[in-house]
């Protein structure tokens, strides 16, 4: 910390005022040439007045001269506006005991918006920087980002203003959202946790007042919290969006339209842009890459705060892990301008249709795989025995049809199949035994894999599908497709699924409300459970003839709606590879050999050696905070390369990071205590020294006590 | 109206008609007159009776009284006396001071005050003796109670100014040798003097059973020293020339006056010397009226 002040006036001409000081002394000296003579008989008074006094007279008069040469220069001083800066509080004067500033500084991604060659998060730095280095000594300061979560930097007060200064140049964009509720709940515990050793608490935050942290919304109480936190101390804002709203322009998401991708197989991806500028963007570029090769161009006409999607079809000719990345051009917010995608190839989407009875998964064999030539699904039937036998892995979605019941240890093999990403669609039938189904693998089991829990069988006469407006992923190719036989599908017999888990959801449902079909993400798979038969095989034989379960194998709509099935229930094969900024990284190693290690390069080109855990060969990084692929790689070349991609949040509406609005200043005013608000940051340091007030102050002091000495020694008396 | 009969204002002398001036202590006289003489005599007016006591003159006995009660009582006469007034003017240079604001000088003050005086203590048909002085005594008229006495005096008061300075002790210790008859004696002046010197000459007279008064005449500027600009002070009597800031030294001064003042008084009250201050700002008949008012009220 400099150990002299840098000072600086704004209006330095004014400054020559300063010689108005001279008038007193001029004043003075003038006036002894203009004595006036008198006659005067009480000499010996005089005298004698002046010589017992004579040299306090003397001080007096100083004093009275030098106060009103003062008077004039600070007149001039206030005049010129002096700044001051570097200095350790105003000239070493502290007015009041130590202070301790909380300093909450905004690291969302918005912060990253660039003009001029700095972005708002150093503009934020600045400020916090000139604020403790304007600090007197003894003033401590805590550091906080206004994230999500938010993290503190610095816990206990600290007044090693150079410490403090470090960790605040050392901040770094954590490329999501900020949550301000959370914040304010660690403001809350640092300004409780010091109350007793502080009696004046600052808290100072930094921030571009983007929507997307400082909008109003029904659930948030940010607004009251922060309010409450006014008589604990004096709230301040630095505003870093310099009152502009720049335009700009994000992807705001990459996606397959399929599940699971083959080689040779075009995929579909979809690249949608969100509008945040003020004006239509004609022709805006969007390029998709593979692996660093470029896959094609598109040209998109975006209008004024609107989604656009570009279609990109991509044949993959190799199995393995690929990377896909869209960008479109830079603009001041770059971190949002470019978006990976993770794809795993395979060979061929290879399914597992086991079956509790003979034929009972044999139509969903064929409505997956019609005729020999391949279309990419390579569907295997197998009796329930495979589930111990097979190595279920291997598979990217497995179809359990008619299944009576499940051993624990099927269950067990079962979830870890799901919970390392693979696809498990439930189909039940006159075999199934619901008991046992909850028993093993209900809400109250281990292995809680069943979304549902299974009940009595329903066969009260005739049901039909009922779409749900088509809402559901599964259901939405159909929409517009009424004629594909969805509707008009026969049900007779179907096992009513109630206490629907809270995270699965309904996606096809009966007639009478009951659910159809249900689904829910387990780990990073998925379980599709569906209330009806896949198969003529699974009859009622209460009835004479006895009565199938359905006719949904034999109905048009049924092919397609397995293979929508297949695609939901394999789609977390991509999405585990696919995370947001963040998200813990972690996946199960299938093919390590024992001695060999791994390391996880990261987008900067860290490379960190990771830690496996040997017990389950599996591994977690939960430091993804940076946009960009993640490789994960091994010493054995013979094990093939992990590829994660990691993206900032997915934009979903208008109050996203990427919408680089803020709220209006004015609105946020009466929740803090200064001016500053609406001042530019430059002048923050002006504002928090207001030299030209102590000089003010300190005129006016010396005007009453010109006024009082004067008085006192003798001009008043008359 | 004529120069030396101004101090005579009718104005001023009307509101002075009805006062009576009364020596505190009734002195002892020639003529009789208006004032109590403090010796019980044989003169003219019965005024007690005291029982007798042995040595006694027994012409006084009240023998009507002894016829009655069988007691001795003496008869006790209250003497009719004259009063004689001795008026001690100071000429010194300092008295010729004449503030800025000020319509007379410290002289022309006093002399004023000293004709009304000698006016009135003649009309009464009292004796009136006049002294000047500055460092010694100037002039010296005996007392007298022709009222033609009263023209010479006021020729004699309103001589020109000395340029001496004044010097109270040693020049009553003169006038002391001077005044052989006990009176009243007027001390007007600034007094001017050391304050120890000052009650020194004052007790000389004291000791010779003269009852003072003493009113000391000063100008408003020298109580005030009103003055804001830088200021060259010449000195009178001698005294040199002084560069000041009034202002500055405005409180001190007065401190220093003012200690002077409490000096004189005090040491007045001590000798049992009547005193006053008198500004040259106060009307005359006020300065008068209170004066003779107290000299009234001293008497009784």
């Amino acid at each position: 910390m400099p150990l002299f002040a840098i000072w600086s006036f704004a209006s330095p001409w004014l400054l020559l005022w300063g010689v108005t000081a001279a008038l007193p002394v001029l004043i003075h000296l003038w006036s002894r040439r203009r004595f006036v003579e008198t006659t005067w008989a009480a000499t010996q008074f005089l005298l004698a007045a002046i010589r017992r006094h004579q040299r306090r007279i003397q001080i007096e008069q100083w004093l009275l001269l030098a106060i009103r040469a003062a008077i004039l220069l600070l007149l001039a001083i206030a005049f010129a506006e002096p700044i001051v800066s570097g200095l350790p509080g105003i000239g070493g004067w502290r007015p009041q005991p130590p202070t301790h500033t909380i300093l909450v500084i905004d690291t969302s991604y918005s912060m990253a918006y660039e003009a001029s060659e700095t972005t708002r998060l150093s503009d934020a730095r600045l400020q916090a920087t000139k604020l403790v280095e304007y600090a007197a000594p003894g003033d401590a300061f805590s550091l906080v980002t206004l994230a999500d979560p938010p993290e503190v930097i610095i816990r206990e007060p600290s007044a090693n203003h150079s410490a403090v200064i470090a960790e605040i140049n050392g901040l770094r964009i954590t490329n999501r959202r900020a949550s301000l509720t959370a914040t304010l709940s660690q403001i809350e515990q640092l300004l409780s946790a010091v109350e007793d050793r502080f009696e004046h608490q600052h808290v100072h935050i930094f921030s571009d007042l983007s929507k997307s942290t400082w909008d109003d919304s029904p659930t948030d109480n940010w607004r009251s919290r922060l309010a409450a936190l006014s008589p604990r101390a004096a709230l301040h804002l630095g505003d870093t969006s310099a009152n502009i709203t720049p335009d700009n322009t994000a992807i705001a998401r990459i996606a397959l339209q399929s599940g699971t991708v083959v080689v040779g197989a075009p995929v579909l991806v979809d690249v949608e842009l969100a509008s945040f500028a003020k004006n239509k963007q004609l022709r805006k570029r969007v390029e998709l890459s593979v692996d660093g090769t470029s896959a094609g161009e598109q040209f998109v006409d975006l209008e004024s705060g609107a989604r656009a999607t570009a279609n990109f079809a991509v044949t993959f000719n190799v199995a393995g892990e690929h990377v896909l990345k869209a960008t479109i051009g830079d603009d001041g917010l770059k971190v949002d301008n470019d978006r990976w995608l993770s794809v795993p190839v395979r060979d061929t989407t290879r399914v597992l249709c086991i079956q509790g009875r003979p034929h009972a998964a044999e139509y969903v064999a064929f409505a997956l795989s019609p005729s020999a030539d391949t279309n990419g699904i390579h569907p295997e039937v197998a009796s329930e025995h495979a589930i111990i036998e097979r190595t279920l892995h291997d598979y990217d979605c497995i179809f359990l049809c008619n299944v009576a019941h499940f051993t624990p240890d099927e269950a067990q093999k079962l979830l870890d199949y799901v919970e390392q990403g693979g696809g498990l669609v439930f189909v039940l039938g006159d075999l199934v035994n619901s008991e046992g189904y909850n028993e093993q693998l209900g809400a109250e089991s281990l292995t809680k894999l069943l979304p549902a829990s299974l009940n009595e069988t329903v066969g009260d006469g005739r049901h039909g599908f009922n779409p749900l407006e088509y809402r559901h992923p599964l259901t939405l190719p159909f929409r517009g497709h009424e004629r594909s036989g969805l509707l008009t599908v026969p049900i007779w017999r179907y096992i009513r699924l109630d206490r629907i888990n809270e995270n699965a959801s309904v996606a096809l449902a009966f007639e009478n409300g009951d659910p159809a079909i249900v689904e829910e993400a387990v780990g990073q798979g998925r379980v599709l459970l569906v209330a009806t038969a896949a198969s003529p095989e699974s009859v009622d034989r209460t009835t004479e003839p006895a009565t199938p379960w359905t006719a949904l194998a034999s109905w048009p709509s049924f092919p397609p709606l397995i293979h929508e099935i297949v695609r939901l229930a394999a789609s977390n094969r991509v999405a585990q590879r696919n995370m947001f900024v963040g998200d813990l990284l972690s996946s199960r190693l299938q093919e390590r050999s024992a001695s060999s290690t791994a390391t996880l390069l990261t987008p900067d080109n860290n490379e960190l050696p990771l830690h496996i855990n040997d017990e389950e060969d599996s591994w977690t990084y939960d430091q993804a905070n940076q946009p960009g692929v993640y490789r994960l790689r091994f010493d054995d070349e013979n094990i093939p390369q992990q590829t994660f991609s990691v993206n900032l949040e997915a934009i979903t509406s208008d109050a996203s990071e990427s919408n680089l609005e803020s709220v209006l200043r004015d609105e946020l005013s009466e929740l803090f205590d200064d001016a500053q608000l609406n001042a530019p940051p430059q002048s923050f340091a002006e504002q928090d020294v207001p030299l030209f007030r102590i000089a003010l102050g300190t005129l006016l002091a010396l005007l009453v006590a010109e006024t009082f000495l004067a008085a006192r020694f003798g001009r008043a008396s008359t | 109206m004529d120069n030396s009969l101004k101090s005579l204002d009718p104005q001023t002398l009307a509101k002075l008609q009805g006062l009576q001036l009364r020596a505190r202590r009734i002195v002892e006289g020639f003529v009789a007159g208006l004032h109590r003489s403090p010796y019980r005599g044989f003169s003219v007016e019965f005024a007690e009776h005291r029982e007798y006591v042995p040595g006694d003159d027994i012409r006084h006995l009240d023998w009507k009284v002894f016829g009655r009660t069988d007691k001795f009582y003496l008869k006790q006469y209250e003497d009719e006396t004259n009063l004689i007034c001795y008026i001690a003017l100071d000429v010194s240079e300092s008295m010729a001071y004449r503030g800025p604001d000020s319509p007379l000088s410290k002289l022309e003050y006093a002399q004023c005050i000293a004709a009304t005086v000698a006016w009135l203590v003649l009309q009464s048909q009292d004796a009136v003796g006049l002294v000047t002085f500055d460092d010694q005594v100037r002039e010296y008229v005996a007392p007298s109670n022709s009222p033609t006495r009263l023209n010479e005096l006021l020729s004699i008061m309103e001589s020109k100014p000395s340029s001496n300075k004044t010097a109270i002790g040693s020049t009553f210790q003169q006038l002391a040798q001077k005044l052989s008859k006990r009176g009243v004696v007027l001390v007007i002046s600034d007094l001017f003097d050391e304050a120890k010197s000052v009650l020194n000459g004052l007790r000389q007279l004291r000791h010779r059973q003269h009852d003072l008064a003493v009113l000391q005449i000063l100008d408003p500027a020298e109580l005030d020293l009103p003055f804001d600009r830088p200021t060259v002070f010449r000195g009178l009597e001698g005294m040199p020339k002084i560069a000041a800031q009034p202002r500055a030294i405005r409180t001190a001064y007065k401190a220093e006056l003012d200690s002077f003042l409490q000096q004189i008084k005090r040491g007045c009250l001590d000798n049992e010397i009547d005193y006053r201050l008198v500004p040259t700002d106060q009307p005359l008949d006020v300065a008068l009226s209170a004066f003779l008012s107290s000299r009234q009220s001293r008497s009784r």
